[in-house]
């Protein structure tokens, strides 16, 4: 569902830093990969490559039949919207919405029907145990609520890739186990590949295949995480 | 962008209300306040020229001279020529009515005439012997509003002439005789204040034998109004002219002119204050909603439609700010009809009563331009929120740092602007408005405020102690000002904006307040000044009344001035001849040349006013050709006067060249210089009883200058009330930007209290940067605004009204006035920040959003 071939990033500066070169992954549909590494090992930057937020210095990235390299910031985002699903560690859900309406987002991006937007947003935050409080206000709920919230968002429209940003950083062991399980059992259920990048040996060892991330590309720890 | 996305932006309208509402409100105010000057001129101009039409029936062309009037005998001669079907001759004044205090315009007709070319003006007869009433010479017809207008009085000294005028008797002044004329009816077809006798009457009364200021003409079936007005013109005597009813019309309309677009410019300038409002908030909301406008990026909104989303917010609050304000401007305008008259107080459109009518496409207009004042003032954030590069701003720990918070350094644009803008004072009016005027305010308002990051930067460097201050209050305000000088643009812009309008406006207004003082002074330097009727018609001296109040005990000298109006073309405005010693008299207020008769034999002097010398071009030195007593006559420009009285221009000549070529010898005014040891009082007391108490007009020149002041204060009483609003509305600016920032800055607060800051302190900080913020942008205001001052005074009065001013700077006023509006600011600011203080501190510092 993803594959990237040989990617290369390099940050500007004096001197310019290398951040990763010659990078390849491939990630099948239900498959889960995680990504680990120290601060500032360009972690998040490659999360933000795989979903033409930052532009790459090299390489190749593919979702599904589309090749996302090379193509114009209007294409990118119509295919983000198509093809993608976010979950990021500080949730962020808009305050000015209610929940049914923070879910319905991507779909309402997807010129879905209100009322069909509406019904799958609700079953969606079912599915995340948020059913009843469809209609409540984000401020209402707590941060373990809150990220449920956002992978409900992120699922709604049944991405081919689920891309995961530290997802339980805000949470406490407890919830965050919570939260990640549901996040894996949903990405798995929708088909979606899911790269999920985390500091948490926690969160690794539920995924399928653990990465470590270094200037000359990732290196499979699949073993020892 | 569809139905559901929309709501995503105007959702998060209704989530800042307070940010709305406050902007919504200022363009409101500034669509209401354009709305409602366009209303009211309109409707008084409507008014007046279907009072026009109305007056001039089925007439095709009129036949206009001096209001002193021109031989009957053009009557006779235009009445035979073929091209005339019908010609109908009328002698117009305006009579002094002494027991009421008024004066009404008296028009005599030929009864036999007007019934053929204007029927509106035919009299009625009421009462016994009505069938031969209107060929009576005592017989008066009165119209409807002018009998109410004549009876709504409540002065005692006129309640004589009330009681009279009920029971049928009305007194005229002719000359310094008075006449009893009866109430013999209506005039039913006239909506105006005006009275309608037999015109052989009228000229025997008002001693105008053989005189006519107008004949109204039907052209026979197949001639243009082209074609007659060159067929005839050659017969008209000089100073007598030929035009279309509706000139009058046109007339009315250029002359409240440049008033009303001056004042259309002050509410496009309260509207302009209003953009700069949606700016601000659009502005900090775009800073703010940074983080959801890269989430909404990151799931697929592409540029373009986050650009327009917010363009669309803009837009619907600009939108219905103008829908309110155009409601609001008709409430205004409504208002305005029933306190000071559809003039404005400036009085242009006496005796005409409008009405205010809807109009759908000039409402609809209005409401457009709201929704286009929110469309700018969101057109720059919404850029920068479109720009924002998403993988950055969804990063934790990324704060507000907005683009245009940041503030670049434009001074080289404000330089730039500075320099257009002087260039375009040196243009020429187009079509007698100030155009390159008007844009140079705007480009010296956009200067200044481009100019303002880098004002604050100097500022902030010379007040540099405040950085190294003990109070950690002062540390915290300039340290955040310092480094974020976007703030004090964001902020400091609407109060940039009112601070440099209401300036330049105290500042325009006190000069020529100062101007029209001094002017006062030296136009009035006699101890006394009698006038026989304050309308130029039907009240004057004659030489034999001149010797008499010269022979009146206590008078030492007098002066006279015999006044008339005249135009020098039928597309010229009405000029004011005044004829009165000159060399040798009281001071003319000259600006160029000199009082000395020039050496020219057989060309007599005149003294311009401005306006003459800009609207003819001529200067001292050129030639002038005056029409008087039905020929042209020379004259040379020996020097240019201020006036301030007449806009359309007045030329003034040697009573005694007035005299020579054409024989009138009556007076209008006398100006009395007293003789030492005789009170002025007493002098006025025996004038009195000499000619009886109704007959005269005395005044001091202390009444004539305190009765002309008020006047002044009452024309710019509208201008203070746009003032009001612009400056309300930069102070809502402060409101609604220290609101939106403090939400921004929980987290900081938040850090703060966990520091150890008490809430106050925190209270102390938002202040005193409030106070920071307006001090620069109250700084920056009075620097723009004494170069607006320069650029009315010198470029856009001179051109629209010709009047020249020296400046006065009132620096009290301004002073207190910047005071009170940078310590309404900080409290402003810290009662915007009390909300977002209350929040708990712990609270404060876990919230993400």
């Amino acid at each position: 569902m993803l594959r990237v071939d040989a990617l290369c990033k390099i940050l500007p500066g004096t001197p310019p830093r290398t951040l990763f070169r010659d990078l390849s992954l491939q990630v099948a549909a239900g498959e889960c990969v995680a990504i680990m590494g120290e601060s500032g090992s360009g972690k998040s930057t490659l999360l933000n490559c795989v979903a033409g937020l930052e532009p790459v210095d090299g390489g190749r990235i593919r979702v599904a039949d589309d090749d996302i390299t090379g193509v114009d910031d209007d294409s990118l985002s119509q295919l983000r919207r198509r093809r993608f699903g976010f979950v990021f560690q500080a949730f962020h859900v808009l305050p000015h919405l209610s929940l049914r309406q923070n879910v319905a987002l991507p779909l309402w991006l997807l010129d879905f029907e209100p009322r069909e937007a509406d019904e799958r947003a609700e079953a969606m935050l079912e599915r995340v145990g948020l059913g009843e409080r469809a209609g409540d206000a984000p401020h209402t709920l707590s941060g373990g609520e809150l990220q449920r919230v956002a992978i409900a968002r992120a699922l709604v429209h049944r991405p081919a890739l689920l891309l995961a940003d530290e997802p339980t950083g805000n949470l406490d062991p407890g919830r965050a186990t919570a939260v990640l399980d549901l996040l894996l059992e949903q990405g798995r259920e929708a088909g979606a590949a899911s790269v999920l990048v985390t500091h948490s040996q926690v969160a690794a060892r539920r995924a399928d295949r653990v990465f470590e991330l270094g200037t000359e590309g990732l290196i499979d720890i699949s073993g020892r995480a | 962008m569809n139905s559901s996305l929309a709501r995503v932006f105007l959702s998060s309208l209704l989530q800042r209300r307070l940010a709305t509402a406050l902007s919504l409100l200022a363009i409101a105010l500034g669509v209401a306040l354009g709305l409602a000057v366009q209303l009211i001129h309109g409707a008084a101009l409507d008014e007046f020229g279907r009072g026009v039409r109305l007056l001039a029936g089925e007439a095709d062309l009129q036949v206009i001279g001096p209001n002193d009037g021109f031989d009957e005998a053009l009557y006779f001669s235009l009445a035979q020529r073929a091209e005339v079907a019908e010609a109908s001759p009328l002698l117009e004044l305006d009579a002094r009515l002494p027991e009421l205090g008024a004066n009404l315009r008296i028009i005599g007709v030929d009864l036999f005439r007007v019934v053929r070319v204007q029927p509106m003006l035919v009299p009625v007869a009421t009462g016994e012997g009505a069938r031969m009433a209107a060929l009576q010479a005592d017989s008066v017809f009165l119209s409807d509003p002018a009998r109410e207008a004549l009876l709504a009085g409540e002065d005692a000294d006129t309640a004589p002439g009330r009681a009279a005028l009920s029971t049928g008797r009305l007194v005229v002044q002719s000359g310094l005789d008075l006449h009893v004329l009866q109430l013999a009816g209506k005039v039913p077809g006239a909506g105006q204040r005006l009275a309608v006798m037999d015109i052989a009457a009228a000229q025997q009364l008002f001693e105008r034998l053989g005189r006519l200021t107008r004949i109204d003409l039907r052209l026979a079936a197949g001639v243009s109004a082209r074609s007659a007005m060159d067929g005839l013109s050659p017969l008209l005597p000089a100073g007598v002219v030929l035009r279309v009813p509706e000139g009058a019309e046109a007339e009315a309309g250029a002359l409240s002119r440049a008033y009303r677009v001056n004042m259309t410019m002050l509410a496009a300038i309260a509207l302009l204050t209003g953009g700069f409002l949606v700016f601000s908030t659009q502005l900090l909301s775009v800073a703010r909603r940074r983080r959801e406008f890269a989430l909404m990026r990151a799931l697929g909104l592409t540029r373009g439609e986050l650009m327009r989303g917010l363009l669309f917010e803009g837009g619907a609050v600009g939108l219905i700010g103008g829908v309110v304000g155009v409601a609001l401007g008709h409430a205004l305008a409504g208002l305005a009809f029933r306190l000071v008259g559809g003039d404005l107080g400036a009085g242009f459109f006496q005796g005409v009563q409008p009405a205010l009518h809807f109009d759908p496409v000039l409402a609809g207009g209005y409401a457009l331009l709201g929704g286009f004042a929110g469309l700018v003032g969101t057109w720059l954030p919404a850029r920068e929120a479109a720009r924002v590069a998403p993988a950055r701003a969804l990063r934790a720990g990324d704060s507000e740092r907005g683009g245009l918070l940041r503030a670049r350094s434009r001074t080289v644009g404000a330089l730039l602007a500075l320099v257009l803008a002087a260039a375009l004072c040196l243009l020429p009016p187009v079509a007698g408005i100030a155009l390159g005027g008007y844009l140079a305010v705007a480009l010296i308002l956009a200067a200044a405020v481009m100019a303002l990051p880098d004002l604050s930067r100097t500022t902030l460097a010379i007040v540099g102690p405040g950085g190294r201050a003990r109070s950690v209050v002062v540390r915290l305000a300039h340290a955040r000002l310092a480094a974020a000088p976007g703030q004090a643009v964001v902020a400091g812009a609407g109060v940039l904006a009112s601070v440099a309008l209401a300036s330049a406006m105290a500042i325009m207004v006190s000069s020529f307040r100062v101007s029209v003082d001094d002017w006062l002074a030296q136009v009035l330097p006699a101890d006394l000044y009698v006038r026989a009727s304050s309308s130029s018609a039907s009240g004057y001296l004659d030489p034999a009344a001149v010797e008499r109040i010269r022979a009146v005990r206590g008078v030492a000298s007098i002066d006279v001035v015999r006044a008339i109006k005249l135009r020098l073309g039928p597309e010229q405005p009405v000029l004011t001849l005044l004829a009165r010693p000159v060399e040798g008299g009281w001071g003319l207020p000259l600006v160029a040349g000199s009082q000395q008769r020039p050496a020219l034999p057989g060309t007599p002097p005149a003294w311009i006013s401005e306006a003459v010398a800009d609207l003819q071009g001529i200067g001292p030195g050129g030639t002038l050709e005056l029409p008087l007593a039905g020929q042209s006559r020379r004259f040379v420009v020996a020097g240019v006067w201020r006036d301030y009285a007449r806009q359309h221009g007045a030329v003034v000549i040697e009573r005694e060249d007035y005299v020579a070529l054409s024989g009138d010898e009556r007076v209008n005014d006398v100006a009395i210089r007293l003789a030492p040891g005789h009170a002025s009082d007493e002098v006025a007391d025996a004038l009195r009883k000499a000619f009886g108490a109704q007959r005269l007009e005395i005044a001091q020149p202390g009444e004539i200058r305190a009765i002309s002041l008020e006047i002044f204060d009452r024309t710019f009483l509208i201008t203070y009330l746009m003032e009001a609003v612009a400056v309300a509305i930069g102070l809502f600016g402060v409101a609604t930007t220290f609101a939106a920032l403090a939400t921004t800055r929980k987290g900081e607060f938040g850090m703060l209290r966990h520091l150890g800051l008490t809430r106050s302190d925190i209270g102390r900080v938002l202040a005193l940067e409030g106070a920071l913020t307006a001090g620069l942008g109250v700084l920056a205001g009075l620097l723009a605004g004494g170069a607006i001052a320069w650029v009315l005074i010198e470029v856009i009065n001179r051109q629209s009204f010709h009047w020249s001013m020296d400046l006065s700077v009132p620096v009290l006023a301004l002073g207190v006035f910047s005071a009170a509006l940078i310590g309404l600011a900080a409290m402003m600011a810290r009662l915007a920040g009390a909300r977002a203080m209350r929040r708990s501190a712990v609270l404060a510092v876990k919230e993400d959003w």
